[in-house]
């Protein structure tokens, strides 16, 4: 049987020796920026202006559609009353009225969205404290929206 | 009959491998980082031997520099020359020879006797086991003789004008239509996730995918691509029908193809070629790049012209896009913001290595995203190519990133990706992958890693299972943490079920 090798460019021996070098260059690159420190300071403090003092509803509900919504909608009953285990009804504004301190304190301690979905950006959970600070309640803003 | 490559020195075979691995192991133990498979590495390992892509060419004629269609870029096997989505002849034959348990075309003779566990030993219908191989044509005058006839559900006529020089040749991938008028294909994805979470358990079964491809050739070098998705929701079913912008078109483009050096242009919505183009949209290096692919606004309009003469390619497009968070109209690809866009993808993938280097930049208003530039470069190395007792695969990407915050300050980013994956039969692929981003450089407590491992196992042609434990490792300000606190670290098991043709 023959053996069957694509058409070869005469470079394998230094391609062999290319490729090493390749890959120990992309693991080191990979490893030294992987284990970089990030900034040491707090995104209000290198720039305050990064996210809106009174951010939209529509800019703050953006955030919880994409990573909250798709597990806290309809909420569960006595949900509020200091039980644990309930759902927050994330899809109305008078649910995200009620559990907007819960929200920030999970997305804070990066426990919320779980197991390995994404978290959210130092700027998204700024925009939920602003909110929760400087709320002019739930109308829809019109474009565009800060 | 094609040489093959010098022997090389057991050693050194081993060597790579095993600084691959060690390396990977040292790097997940110093951090605790989505689905990372990635088409890209078909690509990477196809280069090992010719019969994956097309039958046994030993007596083919050796076509001239500008004729071949050998590449691993993505154009080898995607008509989509920058990858994704529809498949053409050469994607499909490595779909039915290589990639399955079970085989609907012939097997690559190195890959006879490489079942997983002993499974399905020999049983491939398709595969004759034996010296008396199906070949195709030996030179492209031979390609309309009664024995090379299609028989082809999905792949239908010939384009008017014929088939060109430089088009696929009939016969060539079994009993594939090579170069057809009109092409059919699909990609359906559904997926369970299993959360495990300090705050409790959840688990969801969701849609991932629903697209359908239409390409049509009229005319030879002209064909116009549709591919109609439904977007994906997490929520649930009703959720992708309740959705006013589902069904959209992903891509819709016109394209110019099969010249010498496979040279093409094309026009219209499609996604910019940029880096490794990972099938898992939520890798860091396509999410925080803006192109992660589940999301209609990553999709741009403009023209975008590359070839990929045998090894080295380049991809480079210019293009108007929409900002994050506001889609595109569904059917409308002139549905733009103002401002433009240009990417760069360029590099040289040999058999058994490749690098590639990209960049990214779109100028725009601060409203509408503001300026944005990345670069990065990737490579890939293939062991197995070296030595069939190593069949492994290694790839990796690192960008750099500057970006504006909506105050209008430059913030830069840092992503990595790296993934090692073992082909421990016929359709059966163990992965293990490192993600790693700083989105803000500048700021404390924004990186997170991520590591995911499983396995990937494609039964029959179109039909594949992907099953992975997926760890996140944010860095987290400890200032908010209090006793009770879990911890930041947390994993989920994500199954994807993908139905493709």
């Amino acid at each position: 049987m023959p053996a069957l090798r694509a058409h070869s460019s005469g470079l394998s021996i230094s391609g062999w020796l290319a490729a090493t070098v390749l890959t120990a260059l992309l693991l080191a690159g990979a490893a030294g920026l992987s284990s970089c420190n990030s900034g040491e300071q707090a995104l209000t403090d290198v720039d305050p202006g990064a996210v809106p003092l009174q951010p939209s509803y529509d800019r703050m509900r953006t955030i919880l559609e994409k990573s909250c919504v798709p597990c806290h909608k309809g909420g569960s009953e006595g949900y509020g009353d200091g039980e644990d285990d309930l759902d927050p009804d994330l899809e109305t504004c008078e649910g995200i009225q009620e559990a907007i301190g819960d929200v920030l304190r999970v997305v804070r301690e990066d426990t919320m969205p779980p197991g390995a979905w994404p978290r959210l950006t130092e700027a998204e959970k700024q925009i939920l404290f602003n909110w929760l600070l400087e709320s002019e309640g739930c109308s829809p803003c019109t474009e565009p929206c800060p | 009959m094609i040489p093959s490559p010098p022997a090389l020195p057991r050693v050194s075979t081993m060597v790579v491998p095993a600084v691959l691995v060690l390396g990977f192991v040292a790097l997940g133990v110093t951090v605790i980082s989505d689905l990372a498979s990635g088409t890209p590495t078909y690509a990477a390992r196809a280069g090992r031997t010719c019969d994956n892509c097309h039958l046994d060419p030993s007596y083919w004629v050796n076509p001239e520099l500008s004729g071949r269609k050998c590449t691993l870029s993505c154009q080898g096997c995607h008509v989509d020359p920058a990858g994704g989505g529809m498949r053409n002849a050469a994607g499909r034959f490595y779909g039915k020879s290589t990639l399955p348990m079970i085989a609907s075309e012939p097997r690559p003779t190195r890959d006879w006797d490489r079942e997983f566990l002993g499974l399905f030993y020999r049983r491939d219908r398709a595969t004759v086991y034996n010296e008396n191989l199906p070949r195709g044509p030996s030179a492209r005058e031979e390609q309309h003789e009664p024995a090379y006839a299609p028989s082809d559900r999905f792949a239908f006529g010939t384009p008017s004008g014929g088939m060109g020089p430089h088009s696929y040749t009939q016969g060539r991938y079994g009993s594939l239509r090579a170069d057809p008028r009109v092409r059919v294909g699909w990609d359906v994805r559904a997926a369970v996730l299993a959360s495990l979470s300090g705050y409790g358990n959840r688990t969801l079964a969701f849609p991932m995918q629903a697209d359908l491809g239409l390409a049509v050739q009229p005319i030879e070098h002209l064909t116009a691509l549709f591919n109609l998705g439904a977007r994906g929701q997490s929520e649930g079913l009703e959720s992708v029908f309740d959705d006013p912008r589902t069904p959209y078109l992903r891509e819709a483009f016109l394209l110019a193809h099969e010249f010498p050096y496979q040279a093409y242009v094309k026009a219209g919505r499609f996604t910019p070629s940029y880096g490794l183009r990972l099938d898992d949209h939520t890798s860091f290096i396509r999410r925080g790049l803006g192109l992660d692919a589940s999301l209609p606004e990553t999709r741009v309009t403009g023209v975008e012209a590359g070839a990929s003469p045998n090894y080295p390619f380049v991809n480079l497009s210019w293009f108007k896009g929409k900002r994050e968070g506001m889609p595109p109209e569904a059917f409308n690809v002139f549905d733009t913001d103002a401002g433009w866009g240009t990417a760069l993808n360029v590099g040289y993938r040999e058999l058994g290595w490749a690098i590639g280097g990209s960049a990214l930049h779109r100028s725009r208003s601060l409203e509408d995203g503001g300026e944005m530039t990345a670069w990065g470069i990737y490579g890939v190395l293939n062991p197995w190519y070296y030595a069939p007792s190593l069949p492994l695969t290694y790839q990796a990407e690192i960008d750099r990133g500057e970006y504006r915050r909506t105050s209008g300050s430059t913030a830069q980013t840092v992503l990595v990706h790296q993934e090692l994956t073992w082909l421990a039969g016929n359709g059966v692929n163990f992965v293990l992958a490192h993600d790693f981003e700083d989105p803000d450089r500048e700021v404390a407590f924004d990186g997170a890693h991520r590591v995911n491992y499983g396995v990937q196992i494609t039964f029959t042609p179109g039909l594949s299972i992907d099953a992975r434990h997926r760890i996140l490792a944010p860095r987290r300000d400890e200032a908010f943490i209090t006793g009770d606190t879990p911890s930041a670290t947390q994993s989920d098991f994500f199954i994807q079920f993908h139905f493709w043709n």
